[in-house]
């Protein structure tokens, strides 16, 4: 089955379109690539999913449940979880209490429950603590849990965002160029997290432009150009479309 | 239908002081999202320091001070021009150090800037009024305002002049935005700053600039209402300017003409509320119409740039 | 595991934050008994009331990060409400004698602190689509509509005359004199100031937090953004709601001009001072600045320059933004916040922002 089912997708701004007839799906445990020149919608399409934007038309469906026009933090709760383009960690937080805040969905405490500091929210904090420890083993953070966002090397901001979003215990995780700005070797460890991550369950979604990694790791690759979705296939059928290559080098070809 | 006509006018008049000051607080929302709350405060001094430039002496700090003595129309330019100047140094000061913090810090050094103010001019002017003499102009011999009658209303010759000049500085200030140069490179920096500043727009020197036509502009206002209601004092400025600036989103928040349109609606708004529902209520009207406003139509009339922009 | 080494344990575990709260706490309650003037205990019950209104107003402005410059509003709020009750409506209206409803104080603390929640949740909610800065003109606009219905619904409020209330009682024992009402304040403001740490070190406080960090992110990890909003506003408005019930029956008095706009800047003051967003800074904003206002309210300089007051409050807010944005008691987290964003918002987040806050 399915896990996402995207048909007829579309979102415009005012007159401009950035996403137009789009349809989409990704199944069990795949890594998806989706790639594209700058402009091409991707993000946009990313955020339509998970909750920022209403789509203009077109159904998404989520396990089976439509997610269209749904509050980000509602898709979240139903298990779609992301990371962002230009990092958004909170920044004035430990890496530790990131994590947990990735959890917030998955916890019951409430006020009073927290003021009176019951059995149980007590042994949900301590549940929640430890996963979070756990996670930040995972992605490769342990031994930084009390350190604050900002002052984490750059390529440890990436990994703490994943580690943050899976505490969300998504089943289908988006991750938005994870690689931008990282070395070789760093974009080599990211790989080998990310193959790690599906392999215990999870399905991915991710933008990317460096090419080698989206080629090396994707089971299945999406092309949109002008919102519109150009091609999709394997890697090594996607590489040789011309119609890519054209979106890709534009008008370069033709002159 | 007299009495209308009469609150009508009034509203109109008390209308055009809002729009002025709230040209200050929509140009300057509309470049670095800031509320200036000190606008109401510039407001304030825009009235004092015309009542300086009017008078032969006053006391400043306790101490007699001489002053010129001059006409109100030479008054109030020298007015805009000191606070104008105010203007610009309270950006330096209190905005421009935070102009990449979050927003919540520019907030709080605004307030504080709004109670410094006010406080400071207490401390000069003394904390009770202090009259305005009158501008002489419109007054006939017999110490009563001139006025002209149309169909039994009686419209006063500062009635006329208080819309007359608020009219033409709006017409001058919209045609410096979209037109000149300057006024270019205002309405690129209020869509995009980094960009603009990456096209070669000087963006500090922009919000000098809007800071100096919005402190300008509410000194104007200062000045107007001083000739009006004959006072000025300390507090004045707060509420006129909180005013203003529901005035501003009601127009839509960064744009000009929206700035004119609220002043004046709310103008009417105020006065024909005071006479018709109750007086005591006067200074609820406003916030009622904000909380109205916030929840229906945030755009405000003439839609604010910002959610053009989105 | 014996007992003794049990508590031993428990002492270690408090370490030297622990050890000051206690030693705060005891110094703070036994401080009565050594001081015997008046005018003291006065000044420290009126220090104690602004500790919990700050404190309460911090997590609003320090924790959620949004400006709220109408707080005293809620503490009119909950004055007016006991004012109302026990004198316009059960003395005058139905002949009740106030001393044999002495219990109804108590209630009034918990319920004129739930009726701010409402208000301030009302007032928070046509705000919540749009930027965090309107919440600042609204609770400034709902702060001055209070007090103009305060000053002119004589009917109710008895305007300007203002409303005498009295004294808090328990059966016959009165909280009269000076060291048992700061008896009673200092007990309610440990209470509030516990409440607010154990709600801030939850999950709710967390989310609190990250809305103030990014609100985008807080929405994409589940947080129901809106909703948390809300509940800072209402919690916030809560304690400004039970203090203005003590204050009232305090100073057995209420008046329109005990709710002025200047008692809101200045709470913002108070937490500003001593840093936003930690549980400590506001108490110490509070105790520092109170103290000093009320020490020198006796001085003839001030007494004749009552702006003077409003010039340091103003200069400290905008020198404490320009300068020192964490405070005088900035912790880690709060030092670092004012740091510039690095992340460019881009025309596409504004927009998100614009788009989620729509629904």
């Amino acid at each position: 089955m399915a896990v996402l089912d995207v048909t007829g997708l579309s979102k415009s701004f005012g007159g401009l379109t950035a996403v137009n007839d789009v349809d989409f799906h990704v199944d069990e445990q795949e890594i998806v690539g989706l790639i594209g020149p700058n402009g091409a919608g991707k993000t946009t399409f990313f955020n339509v999913i998970t909750g920022v934007y209403e789509p203009s038309e077109g159904k998404i469906e989520f396990l089976g449940t439509s997610i269209a026009g749904r509050l980000p933090s509602q898709v979240t709760k139903l298990g779609i979880a992301r990371t962002f383009q230009n990092i958004r960690l909170f920044n004035d937080m430990t890496a530790l209490e990131n994590v947990m805040v990735g959890q917030h969905c998955r916890m019951k405490t409430n006020v009073f429950s927290a003021i009176l500091r019951t059995p149980r929210a007590l042994r949900e904090e301590e549940q929640v603590r430890d996963k979070a420890l756990a996670l930040l083993d995972y992605v490769g953070l342990k031994g930084h849990p009390g350190e604050l966002a900002m002052n984490l090397p750059y390529g440890s901001q990436r990994r703490l965002e994943i580690a943050r979003a899976m505490a969300t215990d998504p089943q289908l995780l988006f991750l938005d160029e994870p690689a931008a700005g990282m070395n070789p070797q760093e974009t080599e460890d990211l790989m080998r997290l990310i193959r790690r991550i599906r392999d215990e369950g999870m399905t991915i979604i991710l933008i990317e432009h460096d090419m080698r990694l989206v080629m090396g790791i994707s089971d299945r690759i999406v092309v949109l150009d002008h919102g519109e979705k150009i091609a999709e296939g394997s890697p090594d059928v996607v590489r040789q479309d011309p119609k890519v290559i054209e979106a890709y080098l534009g008008h370069a070809v033709e002159a | 239908m007299d009495y209308l006509i009469q609150q009508l006018l009034n509203g109109l008049m008390l209308g055009s002081l809002y729009a002025l000051i709230a040209v200050g607080y929509t140009m300057v929302y509309g470049i670095i999202e800031l509320i200036n709350f000190a606008f109401g405060e510039l407001f304030m001094f825009g009235a004092f320091i015309s009542i300086a430039m009017m008078v032969d002496s006053m006391a400043i700090f306790g101490q007699q001070v001489n002053f010129p003595g001059l006409h109100f129309l030479l008054a109030v330019p020298i007015a805009m021009a000191v606070v104008a100047g105010m203007g610009v140094a309270i950006d330096r000061i209190a905005y421009r150090p935070l102009r990449n913090a979050p927003r919540l810090a520019a907030l709080i050094s605004a307030i504080g800037m709004s109670i410094l103010l006010q406080n400071v001019a207490q401390a000069m002017f003394g904390s009770s009024q202090v009259f305005f003499p009158d501008i002489g102009m419109f007054t006939s011999d017999n110490g009563l305002p001139k006025y002209i009658t149309v169909s039994n209303a009686q419209i006063t010759y500062l009635q006329i002049f208080v819309v007359a000049v608020t009219v033409a500085a709006m017409l001058i200030l919209n045609f410096f935005v979209q037109r000149t140069r300057i006024g270019r490179a205002m309405r690129a920096a209020a869509q995009d700053k980094s960009t603009s500043a990456l096209m070669g727009v000087n963006v500090n020197r922009v919000i000098a600039i809007t800071f100096i036509i919005g402190s300008a502009m509410g000194a104007l206002a200062g000045g107007m209402y001083g000739a009006i209601y004959h006072f000025a004092k300390p507090d004045m400025g707060f509420i006129p300017g909180l005013k203003a600036f529901i005035a501003a989103v009601l127009g839509g928040i960064g744009n000009i003409p929206g700035a004119f349109l609220g002043g004046i609606t709310l103008g009417v708004i105020e006065s024909l509320g005071s006479a018709y529902i109750s007086s005591e209520y006067r200074d609820a009207f406003a916030f009622v119409i904000l909380i109205l406003l916030l929840i229906f139509k945030p755009s405000g009339l003439l839609g604010s740039h910002i959610s053009e922009k989105a | 595991m014996s007992i003794a080494s049990r508590i031993d344990q428990r002492v270690r575990g408090l370490g030297w934050y622990g050890a000051f709260v206690i030693a705060a706490v005891a110094v703070a309650m036994v401080l009565p008994l050594v001081i015997d003037s008046a005018r003291w205990l006065t000044l420290l019950t009126i220090v104690l009331i602004y500790v919990v209104l700050a404190s309460g107003l911090n997590i609003v402005v320090g924790f959620t990060g949004l400006l709220d410059l109408g707080y005293v509003a809620f503490y009119a709020v909950g004055g007016y409400y006991t004012a109302i009750l026990f004198i316009q409506v059960l003395e005058t209206r139905f002949g009740v004698a106030v001393s044999e409803v002495w219990w109804l104080f108590w209630v009034n603390l918990l319920v004129g602190g739930i009726l701010a929640s409402i208000a301030g949740a009302i007032i928070g909610y046509p705000t919540l689509r749009l930027r965090g800065d309107y919440l600042a003109i609204m609770t400034l606009a709902f702060g001055e509509i209070i007090r103009i219905v305060a000053n002119n619904w004589d009917a109710v409020t008895r305007g300007p005359s203002g409303i005498s209330v009295p004294d808090p009682a328990v059966a016959g024992f009165v909280f009269g004199d000076a060291r048992r009402l700061y008896w009673l304040i200092l007990g309610l403001a440990i209470l509030s100031v516990f409440l607010i740490s154990r709600v801030i070190r939850s999950r709710i406080g967390r989310a609190w937090t990250a809305i103030r960090e990014d609100e985008i992110a807080a929405e994409a990890m589940g947080i129901h953004t809106s909703r948390y909003k809300l509940l800072s506003y209402a919690v916030g408005a809560f304690f400004a709601g039970v203090m203005g019930v003590f204050f009232a029956h305090y100073l057995n008095f209420v008046h329109p001009s005990n709710f002025k706009l200047m008692e809101s800047i200045l709470m913002v003051s108070l937490v500003v001072l001593g840093g936003m967003g930690n549980l400590i800074g506001p108490i110490a904003g509070a105790v520092l600045w109170i103290s000093l206002q009320e020490y020198l309210r006796d001085f003839e300089f001030i007494q004749a320059h009552p702006e003077v007051r409003g010039i340091a409050m103003g200069a400290v807010l905008v020198a404490m933004m320009v300068l020192r944005p964490q405070g005088l008691l900035g912790s880690r987290r709060v030092a670092l916040e004012m740091r510039p964003r690095t992340v460019h918002q881009s025309e596409q987040e504004r927009q998100a922002v614009a788009d989620v806050r729509s629904r």
